[in-house]
This record gives structure tokens, C-alpha cells and sequence, in this order.
């Protein structure tokens, strides 16, 4: 205690805290429980919309759609920051028909390897297996199958004009997504049997997480001629958006109940912390201490105390996040084994952002400092001799 | 001088108006050690209080050296407390957080006594109340003679012009009392300060100036 300066009453606050060891714990305890699961919380959250997403674009269609792209552009050169995976395809609409029965459809050329390692429609195959490179194989519907009376090993024929000969496919495989746009008028084989071979192309873009669309498309816009077409995934699918938005909604209402119980939880806690050492604010100011100086003292104190709690409850709710990401996620099959948006997996994985990192210690110091208002009030009110007398 | 004119003070209680202080007048000389004699609610606490501006009186004049102190704002009042009194209360109260040495250089730095200075007096002041060897010691772990002992030392350590004192030996036995008491006594005389104590304790009166009597709040009698 060298100075009457910011530093003395730092020090006091400092010596406040630390020696009076039981009281200080068992509000920093609540503190950090607090702040630790509202950072698990809020990162469970971004992890449910994460889940949606990745069940519902990862499927097959991918974050972003580009159409139209000519030959002389490659995958790779789509391949820029934030891009995880990059999938070629080509789209022919025709006629599949077979055993005297003919529908419209789109003939998707894959490459199955590839599609196999970054989408999950693969996981959706409910008979067979994917079509093969160099093989005349189609993946089709479980819907067409049942149209066309085909099995596992039936060949089925398509035709991209009329009158044309067409191309005859055996039937490699049967899915089933749960998704229409999928489901119907869609099927796939390897990119080298698809007829007609057009130079132009689609690619479908799998982002990694936490990448927003907006930002690579603002990239592919600047880098692709005008002729090629751009759709993110939240153009394609309407339903998805609104009903992330409809979730994000309901869980920062969720979040926000939560942090405004836990924030009145520590805003009375802290009130009590300070009422508690009245007499002290009452000795003090008996010896001269003035309310800016006492203000500042229980601010400090605030302070001090939270920005200990936050980082112990900061570095406990980081490591439980990644903790649980890293074992596994949280598994929700047994609740969504009949939800679409979660066709592939039930597995939440919560994500650490910005917001679920700064969002807890800041509501905390907020109410807690929020919460020191009208003790401080109090003690600038009083006279000495009332607070001794209170206590 | 410290000038006390027709000092009143009433508290509304659930038994309803208390008075506390009717019409209170006196005068202590610089330098003397005057105590104020009374029964339990005779008023001692609060004209103590109201001389030390913990209180405000509800009419009357307090004029400390020359200052009125019930008419000074808050922040003038707790600048003129803390450079010019000093407060020993019955229970001692240190604070618990901080040390023997801490609890005495309190005043020291809210005063900016500094370095060496500071080292200086509280080392002398400990030594002076026979508590060296308590100087890293917490509050709880002295006992009630030595908490007293502690407690006029912080409130002696910035040499107040006046020192007031609530009833210091009431929860000490007499030879404590006395000790306490002679310790208040010889620090001031060193600090050149003002002593004014309540006590209803008639044994350790020896040391006084003089004696100022008080019953049901109004001024009885004054002794020297």
C-alpha cells in the first residue's frame, strides 16, 4: 500500500478477495459454473444448426451450387480458402424407362469415389452399392424402383432425346434420402457413361465449418465469367433456412431465459457478497473515505472477482466444448432417427464462435457490476454511523 | 477548540421519536483528554457521533478547528475525517482482510504518507503499543486488548488533530481498559491530538482532563 492512487485500491480489493478465501470461492464457484454452461450452451446451439446443415447440404447437394461452369475450369481452381471439398458433376434430363413404363428424370454423372468421400448419400443406400467408374451402373430411388418394378441388377434405359438410341444402365443401387428433391426425379451414374458428354459442368462446393456462403460467392464472383450461375445452399433450400433461422430463434430465446436467470442468480449473489462486508464500507468511511473512492472500491472488487471466475469458467467451458466435440458430439439419433434435416446423423457437435466466447463473461461482469450499483448507492447514502449501526 | 452549540438530535424508531441530543453545549480545549460520562442510551454514541460527522445533528453547530463540520458537504467531510480525526469504535473494527501493519498504514495512504515515512511510523507505532511482533498478524487472530491496542494506533497514525473514542474499554477487562486507555493518552500527547471518549467505565477516568456528564441526552454536569 504505496500509493492513494487506482493501485491502492486494487491492492485492497486484491487482499479483500484473496483473504477472505470462503466467500470469495463460493461466489467465484457460482461464477464459473455459470459462465461455463452458457459457453457449452451457446456452442451446443451454433452445434444444432451446424448438425442441420451439415445432415442437409452434406447429403449431397453442398453449400454452394455452380452451374454452367465451362471445360477449361478445373475443380481445383475452386478450390479456394474455406472450400473443404469440391465435387464435379453433370446433369442431362432425359427418359429412364424400362418394363414398358417411362418417366422424365435428371441423369446426374458422379464421380463415385469422390462423392463417396465427401457426401453422405452413400450412407442412404438402402439396396446395392454406388455405380462404379467404367461401368453402365445407376443409383436410383427407392420411389423409382418401386415405379419401375426393378431390383438390384435390372437394367433400365435412358434416353437424352427423342428418337435417340439412349444408353442402357444396370441398376447398381437403390437409396432412399427422405429428401423429394432427391428422392425424385434425380439419378445418378459415373460421370464417364453419361451420354452426350457436354463440356459444361457443375460443381457441387462443401464448405468447412462456420464458413458463410456469402463470402465465397462473393470470391467466385470476382473469379468465374458472368455466364456461370451461383446458388448457395440457402437459395436451393428455403425450408433449411427458415427453419436454422426458426431454431436460432428458439434457442436465443432459450439462451437468453438462461442468462437472465443465471445473470439474477449473481446479481444477488454479489449484492449479498457486498452487504454482507457493510461494516467494512462503514469503518471506511468513518476513517474518510469518500463514495467515489468506496464506489470504486466495490467496483473493483466486482471486477477483480469476475475477471478471475470468467477465466476459470472460460477455460473450463473451451474444454468441456472441446472435450465433448472430440469424443464423439452428443448423440440425438434416438430423437431425430425420423427428421429429414437430420437424415444422415444424429450427432451434435458443439462449436466454440465469438459470441458463445464472449457473451457469458460479458453478461456476467454486466449484471454483477449492474448488481454493485445500489450497494454502492447504498453506502454512498448512508452516513457511518448508520452502516455501523445496520451491521 | 472543539465548540458544540445547542446540539440536537431525535431518531424515529418503532417506539417512536427518541431524543437523543437536547440542546447539547460544551467545549473541549485543544490538546485535552475530555470523556463523556453515561448510562447505556444516554446519548454518549450519538454526540460522539455527530463531532465526528458520522452523524448529523438535526440543529446546533459543531465547529472543529475552526471548521463547522455538520455543514460540510460529503466529499469536504470525509477529506476533513480523514486528514483531521481519528475514530477508536468499541468492537475494535479493523479491517479483517488486512494486517496489523496494513490496518494502521490505511490512514497513512489515504493521507499519502509514503514510503520510508510510512514504514517509519507504523514500525514506531507498533513498537509503541507493544504489537511488533503481531505486524503480519490478521484482526482474528489477537485478542481483545490487542485489537483496542491496534485500533488506537490506526487511529493515531496520521496524527489527528482530534481523536474520538466509543466506549474503548467496554468489552475489556479493567487492566486492558487501563492499558488502552494510558496507550490513548500517551499517543496523543506524542500527536499533540484531541481526545474526547464516551465510557460509562469510572475506573479508567484517571487519565481525563476533564468529565462531562450526560443523562437522557441533555448535559448533566461538567468536571475537570
Amino acid at each position: 500500500m504505496t500509493s492513494g492512487g487506482v493501485g491502492f485500491w486494487v491492492r485492497i480489493a486484491l487482499l479483500f478477495l484473496l483473504r477472505s478465501g470462503r466467500s470469495t470461492a463460493a461466489l467465484s464457484v457460482m461464477v464459473v459454473t455459470a459462465v461455463a454452461a452458457l459457453i457449452f450452451l451457446a456452442a451446443l446451439s451454433v452445434g444444432v444448426k451446424d448438425a442441420m446443415l451439415r445432415n442437409t447440404v452434406g447429403l449431397f447437394a453442398g453449400h454452394i451450387t455452380v452451374s454452367n461452369l465451362p471445360g477449361n475450369i478445373s475443380p481445383a481452381n475452386l478450390r479456394i480458402a474455406g472450400v473443404k471439398a469440391v465435387l464435379q458433376r453433370r446433369y442431362r434430363p432425359g427418359v429412364l424407362s424400362g418394363d414398358g413404363l417411362a418417366l422424365p428424370l435428371t441423369l446426374c454423372g458422379i464421380d463415385p469415389a469422390r462423392e463417396s468421400a465427401v457426401t453422405a448419400l452413400e450412407k442412404k443406400i438402402t439396396a446395392g452399392r454406388y455405380p462404379q467408374n467404367g461401368r453402365a451402373e445407376i443409383l436410383i430411388s427407392r420411389e423409382l424402383a418401386r415405379s419401375f418394378g426393378v431390383h438390384i441388377g435390372d437394367d433400365l434405359r435412358f434416353q437424352d432425346r427423342p428418337g435417340g438410341a439412349g444408353s442402357s444402365f444396370r441398376v447398381a443401387g437403390i437409396y432412399q434420402s427422405g429428401l423429394e428433391a432427391l428422392d425424385r426425379g434425380l439419378a445418378f451414374c459415373p460421370l464417364d457413361r453419361l451420354p452426350d458428354k457436354d463440356t459444361a459442368w457443375t460443381a457441387a462446393v462443401f464448405l468447412k465449418d462456420g464458413v458463410v456462403p456469402a463470402a465465397i460467392l462473393k470470391a467466385y464472383r470476382q473469379q468465374l465469367p458472368a455466364t456461370v450461375r451461383l446458388t448457395s445452399w440457402e437459395d436451393q433450400m428455403p425450408d433449411l433456412r427458415q427453419l436454422i433461422d426458426l431454431e436460432a430463434i428458439s434457442m436465443a430465446v432459450v439462451i437468453v431465459l438462461v442468462f437472465g436467470v443465471v445473470a439474477i442468480g449473481l446479481a444477488c449473489s454479489f449484492v449479498i457478497f457486498i452487504i454482507r462486508n457493510m461494516r467494512e464500507y462503514g469503518i471506511l468511511k468513518a476513517m474518510g473515505v469518500t463514495t467515489a473512492e468506496m464506489t470504486r472500491l466495490i467496483a473493483t472488487k466486482v471486477m477483480l472477482m469476475n475477471l478471475a471466475a470468467c477465466g476459470a469458467g472460460l477455460l473450463i467451458g473451451v474444454a468441456a466444448v472441446l472435450a465433448v466435440a472430440r469424443l464423439g458430439g452428443i448423440d440425438i439419433s434416438a430423437f431425430t432417427s425420423h427428421n429429414r434435416y437430420f437424415a444422415v446423423s444424429g450427432v451434435i457437435y458443439p462449436r466454440l464462435t465469438a459470441f458463445s466466447l464472449w457473451a457469458p463473461p460479458a453478461v456476467s461482469l454486466v449484471f454483477s457490476l449492474a448488481a454493485a450499483v445500489w450497494p454502492a448507492l447504498l453506502v454512498a447514502r448512508k452516513r457511518a454511523a448508520d452502516i455501523l449501526r445496520m451491521i | 477548540m472543539i465548540a458544540l452549540t445547542d446540539i440536537s438530535k431525535s431518531f424515529r424508531s418503532g417506539r417512536g421519536r427518541i431524543d437523543a441530543l437536547t440542546d447539547v453545549s460544551m467545549d473541549v480545549p485543544a490538546g485535552d483528554f475530555a470523556a463523556i460520562m453515561g448510562k447505556s442510551g444516554s446519548g454518549k454514541s450519538t454526540l460522539l457521533n455527530c463531532i465526528g460527522g458520522l452523524e448529523k445533528p438535526d440543529r446546533g453547530a459543531i465547529r472543529c478547528f475552526e471548521t463547522v463540520v455538520n455543514r460540510l458537504a460529503a466529499r469536504p467531510l470525509s477529506l476533513f475525517q480523514r486528514r483531521h480525526l481519528g475514530f477508536v469504535f468499541q468492537r475494535g473494527n479493523l479491517l479483517a482482510y488486512l494486517t496489523v501493519a496494513e490496518n494502521i498504514g490505511l490512514p497513512l495512504t489515504l493521507n499519502k504518507v509514503t514510503g520510508a515515512e510510512r514504514t517509519c511510523r507504523i514500525e514506531a507505532l507498533l513498537e509503541g503499543i507493544g504489537l511488533s511482533e503481531a505486524a503480519r498478524a490478521l484482526p482474528h487472530e489477537l485478542s481483545g486488548g490487542e485489537t483496542q491496542r491496534v485500533s488506537v494506533a490506526r487511529a493515531l497514525a496520521h496524527r489527528p488533530r482530534l481523536l474520538l473514542a466509543d466506549e474503548p474499554t467496554a468489552n475489556l477487562d479493567t487492566d486492558s481498559g487501563r492499558q488502552v486507555v494510558a496507550l490513548m493518552r500517551r499517543l496523543s500527547t506524542e500527536s499533540g491530538s484531541t481526545i474526547i471518549m464516551a465510557t460509562h467505565d469510572r475506573d479508567i477516568l484517571n487519565d481525563v482532563d476533564r468529565i462531562i456528564h450526560l443523562k437522557d441526552g441533555t448535559l448533566a454536569k461538567e468536571a475537570s
